[in-house]
């Protein structure tokens, strides 16, 4: 079946610009701290807020986007029928229901009712349908520009119902298609969308200046009562984390997001460390299919051998979360946290499984590494020693990003290599890459019986059951050790004093919506 | 003229040499644009259906000649780092203006301080002074331009607050603050090829001040300021000319390192971010440009050259 159901597009695998480097700096101090203690003051209303971002946007039209730095600044502009939380729960944005049917096949949604644009015109029934098949590549003639979302290539028609109720339906049963239903909603027709975006988000579009900077100003008829806070946003765009810091300790940015681990031992005054997960599936991904990982004996010998807390505190100082298969934690309901403690670290046990596959001796293996994401580098490194101590000797070779996606991710030439793999819109997806026939199956892994649960779960409606499912597939690719899961390591980011409502979210957003100023802190 | 219309012909066979290899390089980089394009999970359907919009499946030949066509009118297509949202010329127009900026920026200050610091090292030879300018020469020609971008940020920057880094204001929007913040840029590209002027000059002066020439006319009687402004100066300026027209080529190709230190959105920042990003439409319309300038400079210079010195068209 998969045959007709394209593998998934999804974001980069490892993330951009983030760079929890150096093994230096190691302190303790900064734990998650944020809310709590921002929760202590008032927000007031008011005042500008300047973001430092070291990725220029890709495009200020929502449907082309596809970095995440880009959608990440986007979502204070644009919302979709529905809106992610900073749980990972979609609540309705433009919607102001749906209903999905029993089969699968239909999604109906309501439109909530004075919902504008940020020109004035309502949001009507004409725009949502228009806006769906625009990023779903159902207009003709077709933008090449616009990159669509492998998940919505299952919608075979979108109709307007009723004055205010869209039908989707899809080609066969997924239940699963509603986080890809964020996509932004635009005015039909609107042909300026690339220079002057129009959306229904929080913040309204100012001006846009590529490798400096996109400013944003408040939304005063956004349908949520009492938010923004701020009447104005500035996403700076600087040459690197190295200039961007530079600017926070002179005072020119309020926010810095992917801070490294060695900027975050050095805040300047009157900045504090706000840290959460990354939603980033950090391992050391193995090929399955090329000797001697094709033994499975092999393969749970490396996860013995690998000391995951070690790797996270020799690298990020302890910033992190030890993961023990394919899901975030972030998705709460669906991750299986015992997972972790399958493989606990043992040499002597990874020994015995090594005698037992017949490498009694060790072997030799090469870890390849992008060459420009210096914390896999880094852990890279403790690994190779790590795996010293039961005899098997391993190479790192480093490789530059653009022949890792050639070589590795497309042409699987490879025997393991250290990336992390970036969050995606929904569980399933984060499983999807496991199936035999899955192209973006890099790591070979093939297991009938892992698609088949994979196959139950994409037609399942009940939500229990569905758990269930996915609880299973990660528990089978823990088991088989198609990787040696490490870690889901912590975002950085630095926000100024003054400041309160800085939200981590599951995917990659930052929500400017929620972010204020502290009673008496708003400066003139 | 006939020596014009020789230097003519080698410019153009230049620039023409220089757009193939330009062009030629983009085909042996690893790398795939479409899949740099379209996002890592693309199908292949999808690669295909941009390799054939995009012209990439056309044989070597026949892109080259299309692109060329199209550059000589300047247009060289959409960028791809920026989903084909942006015109490639517009997106190095804008940059081309920052970096000019800097270029002259930096020259003035160049020729501002170097050649009266020449003169006066030349002059006061083996006195105190000499030695010190020398001194500092040294420890400033070993200094790399971003390196000390880095300090100035800190010192001028962060510790004595002078200018805040970072706070680059467009020249359209605002002249006085632009300048006030591009002087320091500008100083970091100077100061060390002001050093390397310094010494130039000094040692071409010294040069000229033992030849016969000059040390007739010391011998009537003139003083060495004298002879130095009457008759020195414009022999020991020539070599002077081609290193500042050398210095000029250089940074206007684009002082790479130091906007990214200072964050100035100039064409280096635009030149690193295509290079990532696998934008060859607009990296192979900077490199065209960075190669043209150093090849048009120095046709310029040869034609200077000859003017002064006109044995040089004969020999």
């Amino acid at each position: 079946m998969s045959a007709n159901k394209p593998a998934k597009i999804l974001l980069l695998v490892t993330v951009l610009t983030i760079a929890l480097s150096g093994c230096s700096g190691k302190n303790k101090d900064s734990s998650p701290a944020g809310p709590a203690e921002a929760e202590k003051s008032e927000p007031v209303y008011g005042g500008s807020v300047t973001v430092g971002i070291t990725q220029d946007l890709d495009g200020l039209d929502p449907h082309k986007a596809i970095s995440a730095g880009t959608k990440e600044v986007l979502f204070n502009i644009f919302e979709g029928l529905v809106k992610f939380d900073a749980d990972g729960d979609l609540n309705p944005a433009a919607a102001e229901s749906y209903d999905i049917s029993d089969d699968g096949m239909t999604y109906t949604f309501t439109l909530r009712e004075g919902v504008r644009f940020h020109d004035g015109s309502p949001v009507t029934v004409e725009d949502v349908v228009y806006s769906i098949k625009r990023s779903a590549g159902m207009l003709e003639p077709k933008d090449p520009a616009i990159v669509t979302e492998s998940a919505l290539l299952i919608i075979s028609d979108v109709v307007a119902t009723g004055e205010r109720t869209v039908e989707i339906r899809l080609k066969q049963a997924d239940t699963e298609l509603l986080p890809y239903l964020t996509l932004a909603i635009v005015p039909k027709d609107y042909a300026e969308l690339d220079t002057k975006p129009i959306g229904t988000g929080p913040f309204k579009f100012v001006s846009y200046t590529p490798l400096q900077s996109i400013v944003l100003e408040k939304n005063e008829a956004y349908y949520i009562e009492g938010v923004p806070y701020l009447d104005r946003v500035t996403f700076k765009i600087s040459s690197g984390t190295d200039a961007a810091f530079m600017e926070l300790q002179a005072g020119s940015i309020d926010i810095l997001p992917y801070i490294t681990d060695a900027q975050a031992s050095h805040l300047p005054k009157g900045y504090h460390l706000e840290a959460g997960p990354m939603n980033l599936i950090q391992a050391l991904f193995i090929n399955n299919k090329v000797p001697p990982f094709d033994n499975k004996l092999v393969r749970q010998a490396l996860c013995h051998a690998v000391d995951r807390q070690a790797v996270i505190d020799m690298v990020s100082g302890g910033r992190g979360k030890v993961i023990g298969t394919n899901m975030y934690p972030g998705f709460k309901k669906y991750y299986d946290e015992s997972l972790v403690n399958v493989y606990p670290y043992n040499p002597e046990k990874a020994r015995e499984l090594l005698k037992e596959a017949g490498y009694e001796k060790g072997f030799e293996f090469t870890i390849t590494v992008p060459s420009n994401y210096q914390p896999h580098i880094d852990a890279a490194q403790v690994i190779v020693e790590q795996l010293k101590q039961v005899g098997i000797t391993a190479k790192i070779r480093l490789i530059e990003w653009s022949s890792w996606l050639s070589d590795v991710y497309r042409g699987r030439k490879y025997e393991t290599t250290l990336v992390g793999l970036a969050a995606e819109l929904s569980p399933g997806r984060a499983l999807s890459r496991f199936r035999s026939s899955a192209q973006n199956n890099f790591v070979n892994y093939s297991n009938p019986e892992f698609d088949a649960l994979y196959s139950q779960g994409e037609t399942e409606t009940k939500e229990e059951k569905k758990t269930e499912l996915y609880r299973q597939m990660q528990a089978m690719l823990t088991n088989d050790a198609v990787a040696v899961f490490i870690q889901d390591p912590y975002q950085l980011t630095a926000v100024s004093d003054k400041l309160g409502g800085y939200t981590h979210y599951p995917i990659y957003v930052q929500d400017m919506s929620l972010v204020y100023y502290k009673k008496g802190m708003l400066p003139d | 003229m006939k020596y014009t219309v020789k230097k003519f012909i080698s410019l153009v066979v230049s620039l023409l040499f220089t757009s193939i290899l330009t062009f030629a390089a983009f085909q042996v980089i690893p790398g795939d644009s479409a899949l740099s394009a379209l996002g890592i999970d693309a199908t292949e359907e999808q690669l295909e259906e941009y390799r054939e919009e995009m012209g990439l499946n056309k044989s070597l030949p026949v892109r080259y000649l299309n692109w060329l066509k199209n550059a000589l009118r300047g247009d060289f297509g959409y960028s791809s780092q920026y989903r084909m949202q942006i015109k490639v010329s517009a997106l190095i127009g804008d940059r081309l203006i920052v970096t000019a900026w800097l270029a002259v920026l930096s020259f003035l200050l160049i020729v501002a301080v170097s050649i009266p610091l020449g003169i006066l090292s030349a002059l006061k030879k083996n006195y105190i002074l000499d030695s010190l300018i020398t001194l500092v020469n040294q420890v400033f020609m070993s200094v790399p331009s971003f390196f000390l971008g880095m300090m100035i940020t800190l010192v001028f920057g962060i510790i004595l607050k002078w200018f805040t880094p970072g706070s680059y204001v467009n020249p359209w929007e605002n002249f006085r603050l632009f300048l006030r913040f591009m002087i320091f840029p500008a100083a970091a590209v100077a100061i060390p090829r002001i050093a390397m002027v310094v010494k130039f000059l000094r040692s071409s002066l010294l040069r000229e001040m033992e030849l016969d020439y000059a040390r007739t006319a010391k011998s009537k009687g003139m003083s060495n300021i004298r002879v130095l402004f009457r008759h020195v100066l414009k022999n020991a300026l020539i070599p002077v000319i081609t290193f500042l027209a050398m210095i000029l080529a250089d940074i206007l190709a684009g002082a790479i390192l130091v906007e990214q230190v200072f964050n100035l959105p100039g064409l280096g920042r635009l030149l690193v971010s295509s290079i990532a990003n696998r934008d060859y439409a607009v990296v192979q319309a900077i490199i065209l440009y960075s190669a043209s300038v150093v090849i048009i400079i120095n046709f310029f210079v040869d034609l200077i050259y000859q003017w002064i010195d006109p044995r040089v068209r004969t020999g």
